[in-house]
This record gives C-alpha cells, sequence and structure tokens, in this order.
C-alpha cells in the first residue's frame, strides 16, 4: 500500500514534469532558435583561430574549456571517492573501533 | 594466468602504451585526445595487471606515484587554464595545419588532460584490484 501511494506520486510527478517541459517547447519564444545554430562556426572558424584540424578537440578545450575543467574535476572526485572507500576510511571495521576508542557521555569529567 | 597470457601481455603492454600517448599527443590533428587516449593507457595496465597480478604491477608502477602525478597533474592543468593567454601569445603557429606543432595551446591540454584520465582511470582500477586480493 505504501508503496503504491509512493509509486503513484513519483509517477505523477514525472509526468507533470514532462507534460510542462513538452509545453513549454511550444513557446514561441523557443521556436525562434531553430535557424540560429552554431555548429557553423566552430566548423568555419575553428581551424582558423587554433590551427587545429580536429574541431572536437578545439571545441572541448576552447570553446567551452571551462566546461571540461569541471569534468575533469568530476573524474579526480570520482577516483578519490573510490580510493577513499577502498583504502578503509569508511569501512565498518575503522568506524567501530573509533566509536568504542571514544569515551561515553557519561564518563567525560565534568568541568 | 598461464605462460601464454603472461607473455603476450608482456609484448603488447608497451606498444598499448605507446598507441595511448599517440592518441593523446595527436589530439588535435586526428581523432582522439585526453579522454580515449588515457583510457587506451589505461587498458594497458589493466590487462597487465590481470595477466600478472597486482604485486608484480605494483612494482612497476607504485599507487602513490599515481596519486602524486594525479594530484601534479590537476595543479598544472588549473596552471593552464589560467594561464592560457600567454600561452597562445608565446607560440601560435597558425599557418601550419595537420601537422604536430600546430593548434596553438590544445597540446599541453591535450597531454595533462590524458595524464589525468589514465592516472584517475588506473587508481579506480588499483582500489578495486587491490579490494579483491586483500
Amino acid at each position: 500500500m505504501n508503496d503504491t501511494i509512493k509509486l503513484s506520486v513519483g509517477l505523477g510527478c514525472i509526468v507533470i514534469v514532462m507534460t510542462f517541459m513538452t509545453f513549454s517547447m511550444l513557446n514561441p519564444a523557443f521556436a525562434q532558435w531553430g535557424s540560429k545554430s552554431i555548429a557553423g562556426f566552430f566548423i568555419d572558424q575553428g581551424w582558423r583561430q587554433l590551427a587545429a584540424s580536429n574541431a572536437v578537440t578545439t571545441i572541448v578545450w576552447e570553446y567551452r574549456g571551462y566546461d571540461t575543467l569541471g569534468e575533469e574535476t568530476v573524474l579526480f572526485t570520482a577516483a578519490m571517492g573510490v580510493f577513499a572507500i577502498g583504502a578503509g576510511l569508511f569501512s565498518m571495521e575503522k568506524l567501530q573501533e573509533r566509536s568504542a576508542s571514544r569515551p561515553e557521555a557519561s564518563e567525560v569529567p565534568k568541568p | 594466468m598461464n605462460e601464454i597470457v603472461r607473455t603476450a601481455s608482456k609484448a603488447m603492454f608497451p606498444l598499448i602504451l605507446l598507441f595511448g600517448i599517440y592518441v593523446i599527443v595527436h589530439g588535435h590533428t586526428t581523432p582522439g585526445g585526453t579522454f580515449s587516449g588515457g583510457s587506451v593507457m589505461a587498458g594497458g595496465f589493466v590487462i597487465y595487471t590481470l595477466a600478472h597480478g597486482v604485486r608484480k604491477t605494483e612494482i612497476d608502477m607504485k599507487e602513490t606515484a599515481i596519486n602524486v602525478l594525479k594530484s601534479v597533474a590537476g595543479f598544472i592543468l588549473i596552471l593552464l587554464i589560467l594561464f592560457e593567454l600567454f600561452l597562445r601569445a608565446a607560440l601560435v603557429p597558425t599557418e601550419t595545419l595537420f601537422t604536430l606543432w600546430s593548434g596553438s595551446s590544445l597540446m599541453f591540454f591535450n597531454i595533462v588532460g590524458g595524464i589525468m584520465v589514465f592516472t584517475g582511470l588506473l587508481m579506480i582500477w588499483y582500489t578495486i584490484a587491490k579490494a579483491d586480493v586483500e
């Protein structure tokens, strides 16, 4: 019963959001973007500005360079997270050891 | 693994690394770049580890060295992006195309980012492989 309510609420939220997004695309403000494409700019001007024949690299490291820096940060964080979990920093034994060595609240001497 | 797999992996390992370095360094002229080249280089180490075991791979490339290399690469990447303007002013061979020495500062970005992807994937792989051993 409880799961059914959760599932139906989740599905309802998804349907509402999808409907909103679909109908917002029918807004005349979005329709103007159809004729304006910036893909031709990268193909025409990318190798002239940077002397690189690979258009993908010019976009990835030049026109959206800060985005790629964020991508590298995500990779760095993911590797550090895997390393932290795998190295046993968050393993249950270490946590239990730490909580066992910590004095109880009643044993702490009052000032 | 048996003798055949070990010998084959030992023979293929430098070639895989060389191909990965080629993909990274030629990232601005041919298809490929940081992520594909770094994945190829990490794949070479994965094959080596599967054939020889973690202990022998650890002798060739230590995990602490990977950790330090990754941090240094991240630092250099931030420095490169901060001072990218001066870099481009220093070397802009805009008349040469399809050669290695072109594409103003993209080669350095590719190399540093490739090291970053390579060490990141390798560190994830080492952690998973070691967790199985110990």
